[in-house]
């Protein structure tokens, strides 16, 4: 038998393509040409059109009769839905992601501020001794300022004399 | 209508849902209600399923209205949806599909199968259904992606580089893929001949 001219990897699609009806005029009748002269090929063509009709015959079963209502009872659903239900149906690349962030960003702001709260409110008592602390050390620093006064007083004298700080 | 003119009308009308007209959604769900779900019932072979998936399919091209961009051409885009939750489901249902018997009583609301009655007697209808249940099962039988490709092959039309584009692999990919998948046809169905 002799050896089919056509390319293995171009034959393959020629010959799906001549059995599909989809070659050009000027390639059908190259291929149509080269069947007559590789049987090859022609058995592979033979073998394809039996699949291609075998094919035809399977036809599928009709629509229901409902589908068209189930639809767009889904749609109904999908744009009318509940707050999340539309939340998680946005399309980030519309840019309405932004309204769905802004809530969530809120939620999570009074979470941390709830907790930090809660962790300030714990440490309460310390406050109260710090203060305590800091009261006595004010009033000893308050004292010891007076007194830094007083000398600085001492020694300026009255204001507008003579006998300024040397 | 040319081909040209339909395809230019698909885009029209989804152009129109994206502006808010429902009603223009309707008409590109008449024209393509069908083929989708006769698509998915050849994927899926099971007539609840290919309708449910069916469903999903308009309701995500539905959702997606607002950034559809006509560049891309619909059905290209509506078969990639359809065959990207087909693939999905046969991954994730691989050992659980239920093979519908064709003796099996039609459930409330399905459909039984049909088959195009050319054949006057007995003998040739049950030959008939035979045949139909070898490729059938043939189709089955061939790996998900092939399956896909030969679907829209044979069934859609598509060509080489939409059959591509709706599966997200290259156009050599995809010849690969159909000369693979009738190959195992024509051997499985050798017999048949």
């Amino acid at each position: 038998m002799a050896t089919c001219t056509f390319a293995s990897e171009e034959r393959a699609e020629l010959l799906l393509d001549y059995v599909a009806g989809t070659l050009s005029q000027s390639l059908n009748t190259e291929v149509e040409r080269h069947l007559e002269a590789c049987l090859s090929c022609r058995t592979v063509v033979k073998s394809q059109q039996e699949v291609w009709s075998s094919l035809d015959d399977w036809e599928p079963i009709p629509v229901s009769a409902d589908f068209d209502r189930k639809l767009y009872a889904r749609l109904g659903e999908a744009e009318s839905g509940g707050f999340w239900q539309r939340l998680f149906a946005l399309r980030w690349s519309s840019g309405r992601w932004k309204v769905a962030v802004m809530p969530f960003a809120a939620a999570c702001v009074m979470l941390f501020a709830a907790f930090m709260l809660r962790f300030t409110v714990a440490k309460t008592p310390e406050p109260v001794q710090i203060a305590a602390h800091v009261e006595s050390a004010d009033v000893e620093q308050v004292e010891r300022t007076l007194e830094d006064l007083d000398m600085l007083r001492q020694l300026s004298g009255p204001p507008g004399s003579a006998q300024e700080i040397q | 209508m040319t081909a040209v003119g339909a395809l230019e009308r698909d885009a029209e009308l989804m152009l129109r849902v994206r502006e808010g007209d429902t009603a223009s959604f309707g008409l590109l769900l008449e024209r393509h209600r069908a083929p989708v779900i006769h698509f998915l019932y050849r994927m899926t072979q099971n007539q609840g399923v290919s309708e449910e998936l069916a469903q999903e399919v308009f309701l995500r091209v539905y959702r997606a209205r607002e950034s559809y961009e006509p560049a891309a051409k619909f059905t290209t885009w509506l078969f990639r949806i359809a065959s990207r939750l087909a693939l999905n489901w046969i991954r994730d249902r691989k050992n659980e599909r239920r093979h519908e018997s064709l003796d099996a009583a039609a459930q409330p609301g399905q459909a039984t199968r049909q088959f195009a009655d050319r054949s006057p007697s007995a003998e040739q209808s049950l030959l008939r259904q035979s045949r139909l249940e070898e490729v059938r099962m043939a189709i089955e039988a061939l790996p998900a992606k092939q399956r896909a490709a030969v679907l829209m092959h044979k069934y859609r039309e598509m060509d080489y580089s939409h059959i591509a584009e709706s599966l997200n692999c290259s156009e050599s990919a995809v010849k690969s893929l159909l000369f693979r998948a009738y190959e195992t046809l024509r051997q499985r169905l050798a017999h048949m001949v």
